[in-house]
């Protein structure tokens, strides 16, 4: 069959998850997908890779040379992409004005002693 | 130490928008988690002295940061038991669209996760501490933060599976997904 994609199992010695992540991130080139955090489980139909198993009809999802779903590549690129994002949209925010408070209170009572 | 107190606070308001990112991780809400913040920067900042100057000043936040929250949760325990692995294993994220997961799904899956799972996963997968980091921080073993990490990402796999529940079957958006991405045609 063409499917091209080799799952490497997830028990075991195995290269560095997050080394993977990175990895795949450069391979993998969305089709203009418009918004990076969603986890377009769909949207891995526009690529060359065939859709993960829990997409297929229960008859194809028994395909031998077809990985478990639990392992695709593509979902674990997607679910990296969403920590990272869950990530980012906390850590983008200023700082609330109670941390410059104690801080600088911090610092004051410090410098007084 | 009042000599060195303004550079340390830059560097720790500098870090404050990780720590808070990382506490909403561990604790699900941004009140809890910025009370969390606060309890870390004061520790941090009368427990100086335990920093060695040159090393890792975030992993070391990090390190007091997850301590507070465990030995909180320790006190806190029915809200731990509410938020472990017993309730994650029931709970699947079905998407309100079909076919489609976003930020606050995955953050309900992410809530799901045993809390040690979670952290692994956080540490490693979103605030970008390599694996020896993330044990030195979570006081583990290498190889038990690798397997919190793959048991976290199985688990997370699972409940974003885009399959509703087999009670109800798959509704009829998502039968046409499936059999137009079946047949290899675009979405």
């Amino acid at each position: 069959m063409g499917n091209t994609r080799s799952a490497e199992p997830l028990s075991g010695p195995q290269p560095d998850p997050a080394d993977d992540d990175n990895t795949l991130t450069e391979q993998t080139k969305p089709s203009g997908a418009p918004n990076q955090s969603h986890l377009r489980i769909v949207h891995s139909a526009n690529q060359r890779h065939v859709p993960p198993a829990a997409m297929l009809p229960p008859d194809r999802r028994q395909a031998p040379d077809r990985p478990p779903a639990m392992l695709d590549r593509t979902v674990q690129v997607q679910i990296g992409r969403l920590l990272r994002d869950v990530f980012a949209d906390v850590a983008a925010e200023p700082v609330p004005e109670r941390f410059v408070t104690l801080l600088a209170q911090l610092e004051t009572k410090e410098k007084l002693r | 130490m009042s000599s060195v107190s303004g550079p340390v606070k830059d560097a720790m308001l500098g870090l404050v928008p990780n720590l808070r990112a990382f506490a909403v991780s561990l604790c699900g809400n941004i009140e809890r988690a910025d009370d969390l913040v606060q309890e870390t920067l004061l520790k941090a900042w009368n427990n100086i002295d335990d920093f060695q100057e040159g090393t890792n000043l975030r992993a070391w936040l990090f390190t007091i940061l997850r301590n507070t929250y465990f030995s909180d949760c320790r006190r806190r325990r029915r809200e731990v038991e509410d938020r472990d692995g017993a309730r994650a294993a029931d709970l699947s994220v079905h998407p309100e669209q079909p076919g489609h997961l976003d930020m606050q799904d995955f953050r309900k899956a992410l809530d799901a996760l045993p809390p040690d799972q979670r952290e692994a996963l956080v540490l490693v997968g979103a605030a970008g501490f390599s694996y020896e980091e993330a044990a030195d921080i979570s006081g583990c073993a290498v190889g038990t933060i690798k397997s919190r990490v793959n048991r976290a990402r199985s688990k997370l796999t699972e409940l974003l599976s885009v399959s509703p529940p087999h009670e109800y079957g798959p509704d009829a958006a998502t039968e046409a997904i499936i059999s137009r991405t079946a047949r290899g045609g675009s979405y």
